[in-house]
């Protein structure tokens, strides 16, 4: 288990993030969500150790991450830069990371990157933007350490290649669960896979839930202005669209148990919701 | 822990530039001796193999320490074990470059002694002509090499360390000290030093060097010593400065 | 089988209907076994869990059941099962919703009757 215990993190007069508590546990899937900016990868810095935090503390099984090689191999994070050296071709880059991860399957690697296409007698520095991220995702799902991070997977990814990301990671969960930290702001396409979602807004924790919980909390009330008004008085509103006469709110609660006559209900999808939670 | 792959990693990061080196050396020593040979009619003299080296490993010091810090960050080792296998990649640089140092020394050696009028000098010759005269055969390769080994090493931290210091800074901070140092110690400290001191300071700064390095005493071990003290306090700033290194974004 | 994922109904329950589907169309026979949880969840790029969730809810009522170490199969009574809850479901689904709508509409029962009538006239002839 990976926690995170109060960290905050400043750069000049931005707060990257603040005092953020988080646990993520072992085999499940996490969705780490927000927009652009929000801290998504300052916070998966801070956990490899890449970056460090200005006060509080990252453990692993109760030991601190930072400086500890024995935490830091369990990890495996693909950051949005690439930190192999331009000039490597992608074949010896794979061979390296045999040397560096004692369980790094060679083979599933090379087999995969067949699937998506990539060349691995290529130089990285001679990828496009896709398929940098491609050779990425290829390292991280043949690494087989316990926990794998996901700095924005699919960065430039066609639909095809993005379908088959997921299908390799649902498979590899499915045959040897692992803890993924999926980071993106594109939550229609993670949503069917994540377990648990975390939502970073401004560098604050929104939202730590599993998926359907947080789907249990919200519903949608829709129907004309004057009905949908008085209902949602003294309602958790998190957004509002009106349409002419016609007005569809999205609120965080349970559902009543008499729904005035004239409005219709409807549950939440995670993709609603998170737009409403996350809009300025 | 796995020292040896981030070992191995930064040694190979190295042998390529080492080898491209000595092919180039050895080129270039070919042609100088057919020139020597063929063209010249008075005595020659191919000295200071070891300088070359010098400036080859300081700027080999200027370029290695991005891309393996980053690339063995993002595959899960410590700024510790980096720093350490690190220093366990630099000395295995620096022993085996004098080594090979050493052997095309004693085989210039051998050649030059064919001809009478040309000599094959290493750099340490040249600085301590007094103490090469009085000692065994051995112990007189065994002070160049060691001497060598010393040298090296120190000036492959020195541009390590400087490196370290520019991934360091800012931005700001890289433009001040990139202009700012060159600009204090070609222009501002000589004025400075001439019109209020009569250049005193220079001229301690080079007494200084001079018996750090026993020039005068003519003193090899003096220089040697140095080489060790300035090689640790060298070494433990860069860890310093490695410890809190981080990768930018 | 197809999963929606813009629908509200979740994804747990859209795999138990689907399975369900496929089952009364027959295109899983009793005593036949089903795809894995994995090739489940890869095929649909879902979680396992959620697959586990929706075929669970199918083990517990009975139409399937789980052989310990080969998978899963239809349960030799799952059609009948099946046909006798989705029969009960029938007016939950679809009649209530109808009505409500024809009421809108200001459709009588008389008109009502007639449409389904007309349809199952034409339903036969296909």
């Amino acid at each position: 288990m990976i926690e995170i215990r109060s960290i905050n993190k400043s750069y000049g007069k931005l707060r990257a993030l603040d005092n953020i508590c988080l646990r993520f546990e072992e085999n499940k899937i996490y969705g780490l969500l927000g927009r652009n900016g929000a801290g998504k990868t300052t916070m998966l810095n801070i956990i490899t150790g890449r970056v460090f935090a200005d006060s509080g503390e990252v453990l692993m099984d109760g030991n601190p991450i930072p400086e500890n090689d024995q935490a830091l191999q369990q990890l495996y994070l693909t950051s949005e830069k690439t930190l192999y050296p331009e000039n490597m071709k992608v074949k010896d880059a794979l061979k390296w990371s045999k040397q560096f991860y004692p369980e790094f399957d060679i083979e599933y690697a090379q087999k995969i990157a067949t699937q998506f296409g990539l060349d691995t007698g290529k130089r990285i520095k001679s990828l496009s933007t896709g398929y940098t991220s491609i050779f990425k995702l290829i390292i991280a799902l043949s690494v087989n350490t316990p926990y794998i991070l996901f700095d924005e997977p699919v960065l430039g990814l066609d639909a095809n290649n993005r379908e088959l990301f997921y299908k390799l990671l649902i498979e590899k969960f499915s045959n040897q669960p692992f803890t993924a930290i999926i980071s993106t702001h594109l939550i229609e396409e993670v949503s069917s896979v994540i377990d648990h979602i975390v939502i970073i807004k401004d560098g604050c924790i929104i939202r730590d839930e599993s998926c359907e919980e947080l789907l249990s909390k919200g519903y949608t009330v829709s129907g004309t202005a004057a009905k949908i008004d008085a209902y949602i008085c003294g309602k958790d509103v998190l957004g509002i669209d009106s349409l002419g006469g016609l007005k569809t709110v999205y609120i965080l609660g349970n559902i009543d148990a008499d729904i005035p006559e004239g409005i219709e209900v409807t549950k939440l999808n995670l993709q609603k919701l998170y737009i409403q939670l996350t809009n300025l | 822990m796995n020292l040896k792959a981030a070992y191995k990693y930064q040694l190979t990061d190295h042998t390529k530039s080492v080898i491209i080196y000595y092919c180039v050396i050895v080129v270039l020593f070919a042609l100088l001796s057919i020139a020597t040979v063929n063209y010249s009619t008075g005595g020659s003299m191919i000295s200071g193999m070891d300088s070359i080296t010098v400036v080859f490993l300081f700027i080999v010091g200027l370029c290695t320490f991005r891309e393996p810090f980053v690339m063995l960050l993002q595959n899960g080792f410590s700024r510790k074990s980096i720093f350490k296998s690190r220093l366990l990649v630099a000395c295995t640089v620096v022993l085996i470059m004098a080594a090979i140092d050493k052997v095309i020394l004693l085989l210039g050696k051998a050649l030059s002694m064919s001809s009478s009028n040309s000599s094959f000098l290493s750099l340490y010759e040249q600085v301590y002509p007094a103490s090469t005269a009085h000692v065994s055969p051995f112990l007189f390769h065994l002070n160049i090499f060691v001497f060598d080994l010393l040298m090296y090493f120190t000036f492959l931290a020195i541009g390590y360390l400087i490196t370290l210091i520019f991934y360091r800074l800012n931005k700001a901070g890289k433009i001040a000290v990139g202009a700012g140092v060159p600009i204090f110690f070609c222009l501002i400290f000589p004025i400075f030093d001439y019109a209020f001191f009569g250049s005193g300071i220079s001229r301690a700064f080079a007494n200084f060097f001079d018996s750090i390095m026993g020039i005068s005493a003519g003193n090899p071990y003096a220089a040697m010593l140095s080489f060790i003290v300035i090689s640790v306090i060298i070494s433990a700033l860069s860890w310093l400065l490695m410890r809190r290194a981080v990768i930018k974004l | 089988m197809f999963i929606n994922f813009e629908s509200d109904k979740p994804i747990f329950l859209q795999i138990a209907e689907g399975l369900e589907d496929a089952i009364l169309a027959g295109a899983f026979a009793e005593e036949s076994q089903i795809p894995s949880i994995t090739e489940f969840s890869v095929s649909f790029k879902i979680n396992p869990a959620t697959a586990l969730k929706g075929i669970t809810l199918l083990v517990d009522e009975g139409v399937l059941y789980k052989k310990r170490g080969i998978g899963m199969f239809v349960a030799s009574c799952a059609v009948e099962k099946l046909r006798r809850k989705r029969k009960e479901q029938f007016y939950d689904n679809y009649v209530s919703g109808l009505v409500t709508e024809a009421k809108r509409l200001g459709l009588t029962e008389f008109e009502i009757k007639a449409m389904i009538e007309r349809g199952f006239k034409i339903n036969d002839r296909d």
